[in-house]
């Protein structure tokens, strides 16, 4: 069919995903808001178009032209809500493909689902969380299994706070030792360490530190209990924490199926 | 052997030290947490070993996607929207 692009199977709508609601990603708090968009006509705009009020949208045989004008509000909606988010989305895939290509790859394929999905997405809710949902989703389902195979994250709900009580909780030679490693870090070795963290343990440390979603978001977005990401973001930091400074007793590397690196 | 500053132990502050730094608690905890950081060396440590390595994440993470990546999004959005509802 002219048109559409060869990979039609990435927008066939059973995508391995418990649903496409973003009814879970209700805003509970001012999100970043940076785009300087005119939010009021812009909420608006999607809520014409998430209500499925555009009456060109539900009946048109695939392949058919539409109306120009129905389709191309939706296009045009789409991309003024979601693309705003792109350097949010890179950002996230470049920590678990680990290289350029492949995180491209997989933003693209994050936004050619959400448009595909977009009359599932609620006005009001949390767009970037909801894409990065996406992401998530189509990493673990699609690109893991096809390039390495399933990496078990250790998702044991073990209250590891108890042996996270550090060396250097009793020293303060040790405790000011660590600051000063700290400061001497780069920003190239945050990144190889969390380089060699598990994906979904790089990926909760993202959404957290650098996204700031809550527990309850992150918890949606990665399709787990909170216990789990609460579980995963202890043992992530433990184990940052461990590679960068080599204190912290926390659970060893290797035993969560990282790639032993020690820098 | 348990220090205990505040209304509670060190134990208790390091089961909540990840909701601290994630801005998880709720009022009553994190008065009692700051309240324990006040007369806690130690804790305050950890805390703020765990805030540094917040801000350090935070920081090494950023990236700015390509500018050829939003073109060839919008082109594919593009494409979608001439070729048909697919949804």
């Amino acid at each position: 069919m002219p048109g559409i692009i060869q990979r039609d199977a990435l927008l066939d709508l059973d995508v391995n995903m418990v649903s496409l609601s973003s009814a879970q990603f209700a805003v509970e708090r001012p999100t970043g808001g940076s785009n300087g968009l005119g939010s009021v006509v812009v909420a608006s705009d999607r809520a014409r178009v998430g209500r499925g009020e555009n009456p060109t949208g539900a009946a048109v045989p695939a392949g058919k032209a539409a109306p120009d004008n129905g389709r191309s509000d939706k296009a045009a909606t789409f991309e003024r809500e979601a693309m705003q988010y792109l350097d949010q989305l890179y950002a996230a895939a470049m920590r678990i493909t680990r290289n350029p290509a492949d995180a491209e790859d997989l933003v693209q394929e994050t936004y050619t689902k959400a448009f595909a999905n977009f009359h599932q997405y609620q006005p009001g809710t949390n767009l970037k969380a909801w894409m990065h949902r996406i992401l998530t989703n189509t990493y673990i389902n699609d690109y893991r299994k096809r390039q390495r195979g399933p990496q078990q994250a250790d998702t044991d709900e073990v209250e590891d706070w108890q042996i996270m009580r550090a060396a250097s909780h009793d020293s303060s030679g040790l405790r000011s030792a660590e600051l000063e490693v700290l400061d001497r870090i780069t920003d190239d070795r945050v990144k190889n360490a969390l380089g060699a963290l598990p994906d979904e343990f790089q990926l909760v440390l993202y959404y957290a530190d650098v996204e700031g979603y809550s527990y309850k978001e992150i918890a949606a977005i990665m399709d787990t209990p909170i216990g789990t990401v609460m579980s995963r973001l202890h043992r992530a930091r433990a184990q940052l924490r461990k590679l960068l400074t080599g204190q912290g007793i926390g659970p060893d590397v290797d035993s969560d199926g990282g790639s032993g690196a020690t820098t | 052997m348990k220090h205990g500053f505040g209304i509670f132990h060190c134990d208790d502050f390091l089961s909540k030290l990840h909701r601290f730094i994630d801005d998880e608690l709720h009022a009553g905890e994190l008065t009692a947490v700051l309240l324990h950081l006040e007369g806690c060396d130690s804790c305050a440590h950890e805390a703020d070993v765990h805030l540094r390595l917040k801000s350090m994440v935070k920081i090494a993470c950023a990236e700015v996607a390509p500018d050829h990546l939003r073109e060839r999004i919008a082109a594919r959005i593009a494409d979608f929207g001439v070729a048909g509802d697919f949804a």
